[in-house]
């Protein structure tokens, strides 16, 4: 439709439109079209005011997963901080590393303001022993397209030496080719020490296990599981560790025959007490080896007081054994030579210990000769008689005293320990000795401590070095034409010791040989065995003392020996 | 008798047992005796104006028997000597009868040995006295000259054995 308009002049000479039929309808177009146009605005505005919400809330989205990621990122740091963890990418081959987080440049040594290090300058902080190891593995994970893992140490610029582990898995491009390694380094420098150490202590145990023949073991009887059980213990045992811990079955079935049933028997007791055990016992071996073992457990009990397991040693004592059966027949050898000894001095004795004897008899049967006369009167005199009959009993006493001292010292027997006093020793055997010494003139004399503490020891053995030692003075004066004379001296001396000393005024030590008179077969006599001073000797040092001989000014020589007080005698 | 003219037998043996039996039957007897375990103990006695014998043990500490015996001799003192001894050998009794022991006996001995011995011993003694007269009349009890006192050993013999 067309639109018709005409403009005129009105009355008041303002122009009027004049609209046509045509006009009307235009104008009746027209704001149709205003409206429709009005509408499409309001409409579009709309539209845009939508949009723009949506573009807002897109940017605060945006803002927030910035802000999220930002965060993980942080706390992505803080985690690899405190794992000692750092992340890296790159490309071996090209030498670009791409990517390398803040803990990485931390563990490598590099400083982030210098910014990413390449690959070459990263390889040269490998400390030089594991630069071809790194790189050959890194190499052939490239070639294969496969992971590498591997543990390298790093020098960093100050010096230090860091133990790393790193790991590397190889990025593919969607079609399949390889872009990079992606990885982790983590310092394990602390790990590393701390295994090391472990490894070290593990490997002093292992030593110290070893040289003690002490296995380590536990053991829960409730399911007869051996649970653990060291590289000693299997030697000790014979087990093959490569078999795994035995059973204890099979534990007990090395046990000696005659041995099982006290075993069974303690392990049965201990494990029902739940208490500590101790026992000795034989393991066979598989070739017929038999090996004495030493074996103590501790039961290791749950909170509620329950027997979890038996944790304990087992110790190889099968040369120790042996060594104390050697030493049981050194001690039986030496005892008899003690024997021996004793009974060639007092052969050469004889005369003056049957000197020794026959004086009380000799003083009995005059005594038993008065008291006859005494009675034979016409008035019996009983009061002198029964003086004389006192005299008898007291001589015939003190001859089977005598005998009684020659027998023991004659005797043969193991050791035995008891207290002893020695200056009774001393004293017993000045009267033993009385009549050896009459016969060459030779006078005693004692020095001897008042209230000395007693010494555990041999009697007989003790009295045989006091005799040995007083016949070597004796000896030594036989020839000397001055003053004879031997002095005994008893007295305390340092850590709870006794001394005693013995000393002639005879020709004194042989000069220059000062040291070998305690030498086996040494000797000055012609017919001397040179055994008296050397078991002298052994027998002080059994019970745990010192033997040694000076020469006296001027004349003389003086033996001297400690023997502990009222300590155990060492065997 | 007064006390002084009682015959004295001393013994020297280191033996106490042996000492007192021998003292104990010379007391069974009537006899009286002092005993001395060394011959230094004897010496520092006093000698009685007595007759008196000695019973001496060969073996002694300090001097031997047989070694006291010369030194007797060798100064002058005339006491008749009894040895007795453990284990006498054949030279031993031998040198001890010639140098004028009147017997020696080995322990164990009879009784009546040792005492006839000492008989014979104190006879020996007197005589001695008697020929020398240097012994008071035992009968005159008023005799108090005064050799008559108990006497010591000579000085020089005492100085002489001690200093051995």
């Amino acid at each position: 439709m067309r639109t018709h308009q005409f403009a005129v002049t009105n009355r008041r000479g303002n122009w009027d439109v004049i609209e046509t039929v045509g006009h009307k309808q235009a104008k009746a177009e027209i704001k149709r079209l205003m409206e429709e146009l009005e509408l499409r605005v309001i409409e579009r505005t709309g539209q845009l005011t939508a949009v723009n919400e949506e573009l807002t809330r897109e940017v605060l989205e945006r803002q927030r997963a910035e802000e999220g990621l930002r965060k993980s990122e942080a706390y992505l740091a803080e985690a690899q901080r405190l794992s000692h963890t750092g992340s890296w990418a790159s490309i071996p081959a090209t030498g670009e590393i791409r990517y390398f987080s803040e803990e990485c440049y931390r563990v490598t040594g590099f400083d982030p303001h210098d910014g990413q290090p390449r690959y070459e300058t990263f390889l040269q902080r490998v400390h030089p022993e594991d630069r071809a190891k790194l790189s050959e593995a890194v190499e052939k994970a490239g070639r294969e397209n496969a992971e590498f893992e591997l543990d390298y140490r790093i020098i960093h610029p100050g010096g230090e030496i860091r133990d790393i582990h790193v790991v590397g898995h190889p990025g593919l491009s969607p079609s399949g080719d390889f872009v990079e390694f992606v990885g982790t380094v983590i310092d394990i420098t602390k790990r590393k020490r701390a295994e090391e150490s472990l490894r070290r202590s593990e490997g002093y145990l292992a030593d110290a296990q070893r040289l003690s023949h002490t296995g380590s073991w536990a053991w829960a009887p409730a399911t007869g599981e051996i649970t653990y059980c060291s590289e000693e213990c299997y030697r000790v045992l014979g087990f093959d560790p490569r078999g795994g811990h035995p059973r204890f079955e099979t534990f007990f079935q090395r046990i000696h025959w005659d041995d099982q049933p006290r075993i069974a028997k303690t392990l049965e007791r201990a494990t029902r007490e739940r208490a500590e055990f101790e026992v000795d016992d034989r393991i066979i071996l598989p070739g017929g080896e038999i090996r004495d073992v030493h074996v103590v457990g501790h039961p290791v009990l749950s909170p509620s007081g329950d027997l979890v397991e038996f944790v304990g040693t087992l110790m190889d004592v099968t040369a120790r054994k042996r060594a104390e059966e050697e030493h049981e027949r050194l001690r039986q050898a030496q005892a008899d030579l003690a024997h021996v000894n004793r009974v060639t001095t007092m052969g050469e004795l004889t005369a003056s210990l049957a000197h020794e004897v026959n004086q009380p008899i000799a003083a009995a049967i005059t005594n038993a000769n008065a008291c006859l006369r005494w009675l034979a009167r016409d008035q019996p005199d009983l009061e002198e008689a029964r003086a004389a009959a006192m005299r008898i009993v007291k001589d015939g006493t003190r001859a089977a005293e005598i005998v009684s001292r020659i027998r023991q010292i004659f005797k043969k027997g193991a050791p035995e320990h008891e207290l002893v006093d020695l200056n009774d020793v001393i004293l017993e055997m000045i009267v033993f000795l009385h009549g050896e010494a009459m016969q060459h003139h030779i006078s005693f004399r004692t020095e001897l401590a008042a209230d000395l503490p007693k010494v555990m020891g041999d009697r007989v053995q003790l009295q045989q070095v006091a005799m040995n030692l007083i016949v070597k003075c004796i000896d030594a004066m036989k020839d000397v034409d001055e003053k004879r004379e031997v002095v005994l001296k008893s007295q305390r001396a340092e850590s709870q010791h006794i001394m005693v000393s013995v000393s002639d005024t005879g020709m004194g030590l042989p000069p220059q040989r000062e040291d070998q008179i305690f030498n086996a077969f040494f000797t000055t006599k012609p017919h001397g065995t040179g055994m008296g001073l050397r078991i002298c000797r052994s027998i002080v040092e059994s019970h745990g003392g010192r033997l040694w001989a000076a020469d006296n000014y001027p004349r003389g020589a003086s033996f001297c020996f400690t023997i502990p007080s009222k300590a155990e005698a060492h065997e | 008798m007064t006390p002084t003219c009682t015959p004295t037998v001393f013994v020297i043996d280191d033996d106490a047992g042996v000492r007192a039996s021998i003292q104990g039957l010379l007391k069974s007897v009537g006899l009286r005796s002092e005993a001395f375990g060394t011959a230094q103990d004897f010496l520092s006695s006093k000698r009685p104006d007595a007759p008196s014998c000695l019973v001496l043990d060969v073996r002694l500490p300090g001097v031997n028997g047989l070694d006291f015996q010369r030194q007797l001799a060798d100064a002058g003192v005339q006491l008749p000597i009894i040895f007795v001894t453990g284990h006498g050998d054949i030279p031993m009794t031998v040198r001890a009868m010639k140098s004028g022991a009147v017997e020696f006996l080995t322990k164990p001995f009879r009784d009546q040995d040792l005492l006839d011995a000492i008989n014979q011993a104190l006879d020996r003694d007197r005589a001695i006295h008697q020929k020398h007269s240097e012994l008071p009349n035992c009968d005159s009890a008023t005799s108090r000259s005064p050799r008559a006192s108990a006497r010591s050993w000579p000085w020089w013999f005492q100085a002489c054995s001690i200093s051995k």
